[in-house]
């Protein structure tokens, strides 16, 4: 389905895969997002980090880091 | 109150849960702030009594796991097992309940008593979730107290449950978690039990190494391969090394325990997240960045609004304060050294440090109320994109944008980014940023040398100001960051609180108790060095320690377009920028009345005729070398108080002084530029 910074405001997606270092994967699964986790996408405007809310916590993801968090159809 | 024992407790729990709040409520003012021992993260320390105990409290840095990420996750970690804490207060925010826990789950295999502290529950009901805490407290096997940090509610119950706790150590019950991980990883975790010491490694437990090298932990992989036999090594190089992905399905573990924790004892309505009204605008991609400046400017203009009536007393004090009393000495007979020393030093060095720490109040009461009720995150969020640019966070453009008012502003706010190295990254920055003290003087020497041309003398300040927070951004990254460091904005937007004013006054109380003594001294220090080097008892600065050293430096200066005056006079504003026009009026013999430099701080007290000052300027400094000086001083360390407040927002004397040398350097750097640009150019 793609990555997270490709979704559409006001969906919702299902991560399946994180792309990137251990450092990248620890600080993202401490914030909520682990694979299998449903997120809603808030926010998605160019420029600005992409809005979720996912396990009560509404969270700002930067564009890059987005991108490397790849998702499903939840 | 007899005191039968003392205990150490940590207060451990993620950013955003109330831990300062609790911290700051159980501590009052019996706190010490200051580093941990070589890093840069700030320790807060504070000591309470209950029945009859005295608990020294730590506040452990926020922190989102367990991990060794970051510097403020290495000190937290190093805490916990340090053998230093009798017990850990863990702070769970009960609005977020599944995603606070994860820290509770990362601590799993650590053997400390620990007791839970269900925050914000009021705000949890509110969003219609029902809590049943003495299922969690069942499955979880510690205590789990519900509380409201804000209003108080359920300390006593907490600090009860802490004594009993400590009495009967006990544990988290963690059998749930370590069947996930058996499910998760097969054998490979039971076969890592047996190749570890049943002790553990030094003060780490089997489980939480075994966790951990599950979890492909750098750090803990060099603590087994240095604590093991080479054999006992390789056998767990082998385990780890067939789990890839370790890090994934451990969380994945933590998760599903945490899931298994919460069934049957949380109800929450079914309900999408909407945001709505104020929050739609904030975090809105076309009104979110015109409110955040609208409230940056209503944040500075309320700092003003505090603090203003207090400086303004004081700025009339010294004048009032030092002239008087310069008669009362001088007619008393006190010798004339000891008067300039006290009424030209000593009095507005005083009153300066009073003047900071009175602004700083006002920044930390505004700064404190916009972080507590949540908004601080929305403007990070809005300005990441801009602010990633050069490298900072988000929340660094308040402290820039209230950089222009005032550089102590700027400092003083970098407090409400997390990280301290980011914090520190905005402070080194921030000193970039143009004061509004310094205009006055960039206006009157650059139309006095190139007239209607002052607004292109401006502009390429400004374009030269950019270009040097970029590169000063990039220059502290690279000393602050490794590459693996560096990574983009992952940020949780609290919910927003209702304004505490009981937390925020403790805030302020927080950041300006010791402000006043160590901004005295600091301010004091460079005052009377600065006085004993300018004084003279004619007032003419040929006869001052300044003199000799300015023409034994003047060839340096000449490399960078300045004569011994105005190199004089670079070096004296970083004392403060306002005092620069009466420094060089008395080195170019345009001013008298005052027999030192440092008397340039009491307005009023220094006699000079700007058309005098004008025409001594034109008669001996060229177009290049007011370009080079103008240059200079932009971009020269702020004031004194800037050091100050440098040093009290890191708890160090190096950061300071590596700013100082950074910013004078690279002034001078850029002042030879503009002088040989100049030289090209008139």
């Amino acid at each position: 389905m793609g990555s997270l910074d490709c979704q559409n405001e006001n969906s919702y997606c299902r991560i399946s895969h994180f792309r990137g270092s251990a450092r990248f994967i620890g600080r993202i699964t401490a914030m909520g997002l682990t694979i299998g986790t449903v997120v809603e996408i808030v926010q998605n405007r160019k420029y600005y980090p992409l809005l979720l809310f996912a396990r009560d916590t509404m969270l700002a993801v930067s564009r890059k880091e987005a991108r490397n968090i790849l998702v499903e159809e939840a | 109150m007899e005191i039968a024992n003392s205990f150490t407790i940590g207060l451990l729990g993620q950013p955003n849960t109330g831990k300062s709040t609790l911290f700051n409520r159980l501590t009052n003012s019996r706190q010490h702030v200051g580093n941990w021992p070589g890093k840069t993260v700030e320790q807060k320390t504070g000591e309470y009594r209950h029945n009859h105990y005295l608990y020294h409290i730590v506040d452990l840095p926020g922190t989102y796991s367990l991990s060794a990420n970051s510097e403020e996750e290495i000190v937290t970690r190093g805490f916990v097992f340090s053998g230093k804490g009798d017990a850990i207060i863990a702070l769970i925010d009960a609005s977020q309940l599944e995603r606070s826990l994860y820290l509770l789950a990362d601590f799993a295999g650590v053997d400390i008593p620990v007791v839970v502290a269900l925050n914000m529950i009021d705000i949890a009901e509110q969003n219609g979730k029902k809590i049943e805490y003495k299922k969690i407290e069942d499955k979880l096997g510690i205590p789990v107290i519900p509380m409201v940090a804000t209003k108080g509610n359920g300390f006593a119950e907490l600090l009860d449950q802490v004594e009993q706790t400590i009495g009967q150590a006990k544990m988290m019950k963690i059998d749930g978690l370590l069947q996930k991980y058996r499910q998760a990883f097969g054998e490979k975790f039971d076969n890592l039990l047996n190749v570890l010491p049943d002790g553990g490694i030094g003060q780490y437990s089997a489980i939480w190494v075994a966790l951990k090298l599950l979890e492909n932990d750098k750090q803990i992989a060099d603590v087994a391969k240095d604590g093991l036999a080479q054999d006992a090594w390789q056998d767990i190089r082998a385990i780890v090394g067939e789990t890839p992905e370790g890090a994934l399905s451990a969380a994945n573990c933590k998760y599903g325990w945490i899931d298994s924790i919460l069934q049957g004892a949380v109800e929450k309505p079914d309900r999408k997240r909407r945001r709505k009204g104020f929050d739609r605008a904030a975090t809105h991609p076309v009104w979110g960045i015109p409110l955040a400046l609208l409230s940056m400017l209503l944040a500075f203009a309320a700092s003003m609004g505090v603090a203003l009536p207090w400086m303004l007393a004081v700025f009339k004090l010294i004048p009032l304060t030092s002239l008087s009393l310069r008669e009362i000495f001088l007619n008393a007979g006190m010798p004339a050294i000891f008067t300039s020393l006290a009424v030209e030093a000593v009095i507005p060095a005083a009153y300066w440090a009073l003047f900071m720490g009175i602004f700083v109040s006002g920044v930390s009461l505004v700064f404190g109320f916009m972080e507590d009720v949540g908004y601080m995150a929305r403007v990070a969020y809005v300005f990441d994109g801009v602010m990633g640019k050069i490298g900072l966070h988000g929340k660094a453009v308040m402290p820039f944008v209230l950089s222009f008012g005032c550089n102590i502003a700027g400092i003083t706010g970098a407090r409400v980014i997390d990280s301290w190295k980011q914090r520190l990254l905005t402070i080194g920055t921030s000193w970039v940023i143009p004061c509004t003290a310094i205009w006055g003087v960039v206006g009157l020497v650059g139309s006095l040398f190139f007239g209607p041309g002052v607004v292109w003398v401006m502009t390429s300040l400004f374009i030269a100001m950019i270009i040097h927070i970029m590169f000063t951004s990039w220059f502290f990254r690279k000393l602050l960051y490794t590459k693996e460091e560096s990574a983009g904005l992952i940020m949780e937007l609290p919910p927003y609180h209702r304004p505490n004013w009981k937390t925020i006054f403790s805030y302020v109380k927080g950041r300006v108790t010791g402000v006043f003594s160590k901004a005295f001294k600091v301010i004091m220090g460079v005052s009377i060095a600065m006085w004993a080097f300018s004084y003279s008892a004619d007032g003419n600065i040929e006869h001052s320690l300044i003199y000799p050293v300015g023409k034994f430096i003047e060839p340096a200066g000449r490399l960078f377009g300045l004569d011994w005056r105005l190199f004089i006079a670079f070096i004296v504003s970083a004392m403060g920028k306002e005092a620069a026009l009466g420094v060089i009026a008395m080195l170019y013999g345009a001013g008298g009345g005052l027999s030192s430099f440092t008397g340039t701080m009491v307005s009023g007290a220094l006699q000079y005729n700007q058309a005098n000052l004008a025409a001594a300027l034109s008669s001996s400094v060229s177009k290049p070398e007011a370009l080079a000086f103008i240059y200079a001083f932009f971009f020269n360390v702020p004031c004194m108080a800037s050091i100050a407040s440098a040093g009290i927002e890191t708890h160090s004397v190096k950061w300071p002084l590596i700013l100082v040398v950074y910013y004078v350097v690279t002034a001078l750097l850029i002042g030879g530029v503009a002088y040989r640009v100049g030289t090209g150019l008139f």
